[in-house]
């Protein structure tokens, strides 16, 4: 019903950003917001007979209680095991008989409800992500399979030896920060879930002032505006709870665990401190900094060069900042043979090092500017791909200019500017180091950076 | 892989798929040395992909070299007189694209993903590579370390993918099918520099190559560069063809996997056809009728109605000459691993005795159709495409039969194959017995 949307904030915009030599023309955008505050934003593009639906709601592992870590992972996941008027496989069957997709996960900062099908069965896809999105029953039989079926996947992580590493390092840098649990939770805090505390979650989270609804694909925005409109129109706003978080403590000096896994053959390592959000104003110097330096998008950075092709001590090594609402961690992730543990962990502190220290050289810095400012509008080819990099400038708190000035953005950064980040981020003196391997091989060779704590993998 | 990447690879929008048509054309070009071309101009997007696909793969190894063709891969981005070092990551990158390269059990692929002014200088830089590396013993070791690491951590550190291991190791006896692509770890560390020079020259020749692009770009003057580039490379003898065939299986493999894992699994291979038997699109069917989505037959009954399962998966495999149809199931703590084989061993045995249903045999027909057409959305998926059909059954243009292919499978097909291919006699069972952590583990064994 057009008559219900509000058009105070009604924004259509085309965006034609610089891709490599020339432009790309995005397909068009339109952005409404309803009367109860859900912002609905269709992306057009008719070239497949495609449609991708991305509904967002601001409500992820961040906005977790205390000692319930994984609530809202795990209230993502019953939101698709029955409704009122479906059971969980009937809402499966819907989707999957139209060959479309459905899923629904929380990351650290929100809950994602995604569905993709051919344009033809818009109306089933629309139906069924309402449905689930407005009238999860939240039965008990499905929670107890849930949470069996996440303790389970719990219990599988340790086989991951990387997962291990980094759910460990987010616990030893966050502590009781909502960043230093897994999303999924902690085998005490799923078995500690009830159904009260979903339906509060629900209650408190799932409301259309905290929600975006992405529609991209072969549509007509405003007839797509107008349905959604009246599939979304019993959906009541309500009041969303600040959060009060404290933020962790910076390490002091180099803080070191080591995860005994007796049967290791390879060392999984991640070691770093604390980065920086989005919206910094150094976030393009930071893109340009990282690439230089570890960035996983690059073959020809320092720790790929160094590392890995000149002394083939690992197949992989980069340095990662988490995005987040708050700032996440930065850190330098690699894996490599026991015996060289000490060696390739000392090779990247080097390199990271004299990354803070001394200016990059004219080509590294050319080549860094260029790589951004023509790869990032080739990422933005598909609509599902424009959509997503859209949910980000609602979620992260972007101007819509961010996606049409990135290229620009990125030439005007400067290498002293380069220096200024990479001195603010990388503090080799203070890091928190977490290490999984077997101990008997690495643990003399680890004590060289500092004092190790060991435990046993049993614990985690 | 030479590395995974975390970018979804999904580029331009630009093909139509309407009534079981496909309407991307393919222009094919012969170069006289044996080198087929094939072009899929699109101008939605202002980039092009150049893929270089070379038909060798782990089929193409043998035992003592098994891993050949990946450490090879590795070995192509050391650099040539021209383009000596990492000049050529460098130079894709510094034009805001990416490069990067595959191997598989029947093929090795290198692609770029470039702005259309740079289509020229990737092509010459191909052709460079394809003949004029430079190969001594300091890049073999520096890479065969890598390589090392990367068997480590995807193969040794994984229960599931160890598990694959195990099971084609014990599925072939004959077939070179029988190794992991990334080869055994004691061959990894023997290979001599002596053998990559071998191999270069025998199976990256011209004549052993096709090349696909997909993109913006003018196709007569794209002839006419890749005739500049890669027309005076020479012809090669054509690599020794593979003349194993695997004998068929009669009786039932049932294997005992024990290593360090958290929760017991079972991995199960069917011997089924190679890619180009009419038989593997209803055998893809069969595939979707058990695992594709929750209201699948077997995600439904093992993960949802008896939590039995933490994870079930499967596939028909298609390669070349014939391969497996997997089934693997991850128990949930405390479940009882032979009643989850007991219970995949009855669903796949029903789709032998009792017909699937109209609307499970329209739903297969709806995801298949549906994934087909997501997969040729970019010039990437469109280019991968058209290269695996052109490996797997010998003709790339295969593609254009697949949707009616698929539209044409009956619920008696489906019967039809699963009794044939889908038996006892033909399977090979894989059990992963969790076992307490010790100093030495598979891994380690295989050094």
């Amino acid at each position: 019903m057009l008559g219900k949307i509000l058009l105070s904030k009604l924004v259509l915009f085309v965006i034609c950003v610089g891709a490599f030599a020339g432009d790309v023309k995005l397909p068009p955008v339109t952005e409404r917001t309803l009367d109860n505050g859900l912002s609905v934003v269709v992306v057009e593009n008719h070239e497949l007979p495609i449609v991708y639906m991305k509904m967002v709601i601001v409500a992820g592992s961040l906005y977790d209680p205390q000692e319930l870590g994984g609530l809202a992972s795990f209230s993502a996941d019953m939101i698709r095991k029955g409704t009122k008027t479906r059971t969980a496989v009937e809402i499966a069957e819907a989707i999957d008989f139209v060959g479309g997709s459905l899923n629904s996960s929380a990351d650290r900062d929100a809950i994602y409800v995604n569905a993709r099908v051919l344009v033809k069965h818009f109306d089933i896809a629309l139906g069924v992500l309402s449905d689930i999105v407005l009238n999860p029953v939240f039965d008990e039989d499905e929670i107890e399979r849930k949470r069996k079926k996440t303790l389970s996947e719990i219990i599988q992580s340790k086989d991951n030896p990387s997962r291990v590493c980094a759910n460990a390092f987010n616990e030893m840098l966050f502590g009781a920060h909502p960043y230093g649990h897994p999303p999924i939770g902690t085998r005490e805090s799923v078995s500690a879930i009830t159904k009260d505390d979903i339906i509060n979650f629900y209650d408190t989270y799932f409301r259309p002032n905290n929600s975006i609804l992405v529609i991209a694909g072969d549509i007509e925005p405003i007839d797509a505006v107008a349905r959604i409109a009246d599939a979304f129109r019993d959906w009541q706003r309500a009041t969303i709870p600040d959060l009060s978080i404290t933020s962790p403590a910076m390490p002091e000096g180099h803080e070191i665990l080591l995860i005994d896994k007796p049967d290791a053959t390879q060392t999984y390592i991640r070691f770093g401190n604390f980065g920086i959000t989005r919206d910094n104003d150094d976030y393009y110097p930071f893109l340009v900094m990282n690439y230089t330096l570890g960035s996983g998008v690059s073959f020809v950075n320092r720790l790929m060069q160094q590392v890995r092709d000149d002394a083939g001590l690992t197949y992989d090594i980069r340095t990662v900042n988490e995005f987040h609402l708050l700032p996440g961690a930065y850190y330098c992730n690699t894996f490599t043979e026991n015996d060289s543990t000490l060696k390739a962990v000392n090779a990247a502190i080097g390199i990271m090092k004299d990354m803070a220290e001394n200016e990059v050289s004219d080509d590294e810095f050319k080549n860094a500017v260029s790589f951004w400012s023509g790869f990032y509008p080739m990422m933005l080819e598909t609509p599902s791909q424009v959509a997503n990099e859209i949910i980000k400038t609602e979620v992260y708190n972007l101007p819509v200019s961010y996606i049409e000035h990135f290229a620009k953005n990125i030439k005007k950064v400067k290498k002293k500017d380069i220096r200024r980040i990479a001195k603010k981020l990388i503090d080799t003196d203070n890091m928190v180091f977490v290490v999984v391997s077997n101990a008997a091989d690495v643990k003399d060779d680890l004590q060289k950076l500092g004092t190790v704590t060991v435990k046993n993998i049993d614990e985690f | 892989m030479r590395i995974i990447s975390i970018i979804a690879v999904l580029l331009a929008v630009a093909m139509a798929a309407q009534s079981g048509e496909l309407a991307f054309p393919v222009e094919r070009h012969m170069l006289e040395n044996g080198m087929m071309i094939l072009l899929i101009p699109d101008y939605s997007c202002p980039s092009v992909t150049i893929q270089v696909w070379y038909e060798t793969g782990s089929r193409n190894e043998r035992p003592g070299i098994t891993g050949i063709s990946h450490l090879f891969e590795h070995l192509m981005f050391k650099g040539t007189k021209e383009f000596p070092g990492n000049t050529f990551d460098k130079l894709i990158e510094a034009s805001g694209g990416y490069d990067n390269a595959w191997t598989w059990v029947d093929n090795t692929a290198y692609y770029e993903v470039v702005p259309p002014d740079k289509l020229e200088l990737v092509l010459k830089m191909e052709a460079d590579r394809s003949r004029n590396l430079t190969l001594d013993k300091e890049n073999l070791s520096s890479e065969r370390n890598v390589v090392i690491n990367e068997r480590l951590w995807s193969i040794d550190n994984s229960p599931e993918n160890s598990m694959y291991e195990v099971l084609i190791n014990n599925a072939f006896v004959a077939h070179p099918y029988r190794w992991e692509v990334i080869g055994f770890m004691s061959d990894i560390r023997a290979i001599t520099l002596e053998d990559c020079l071998e191999y270069y020259r025998i199976h990256y020749a011209p004549n052993n190559g096709f090349l696909i692009i997909s993109g913006d770009f003018e196709p007569s003057r794209v002839v006419k560069l890749v005739r500049k580039y890669f027309g005076p490379l020479k012809a090669e003898k054509a690599p020794p063809p593979v003349t194993s065939v695997e004998p068929e299986q009669k009786g039932e493999k049932k294997i005992d996997f024990h290593r360090a894992a958290q929760l017991p699994a079972v991995m199960t291979g069917y011997k089924i056809p190679g890619g180009g038997d009419p038989d593997m699109v209803p055998l893809q069917v069969a595939a979707k009728v058990l695992f594709d989505g929750e209201s699948s037959r077997l995600y439904r009954r093992l993960v949802y109605e008896e939590q039995k399962a933490l994870t079930v998966e499967g596939d028909a495999e298609v390669h070349h000459d014939p391969h497996l149809f997997y089934v693997y199931a991850q128990a949930t703590a405390g479940s009882d691993i032979e009643e989850i084989k007991k219970i995949s061993f009855e669903e796949v045995d029903r789709l032998a005795t009792d017909p699937i249903s109209d609307d499970e045999l329209q739903k297969a027909k709806n995801q298949m159709e549906s994934d087909f057409i997501m997969g040729l959305q970019s010039n990437v998926g469109r280019a991968n495409n058209i290269g695996m059909f052109e490996i797997n059954t010998d003709n790339y243009s295969n593609i254009y039969k697949y949707l009616d292919e698929i539209q044409a499978v009956t619920a008696e097909d489906v019967m039809r194959v699963a009794g044939e291919f889908l038996t006892a006699r033909k399977r090979t069972v894989v059990t992963l017995w969790p076992e307490e952590r010790k100093q030495a583990d598979a891994a380690s064994a295989d050094e």
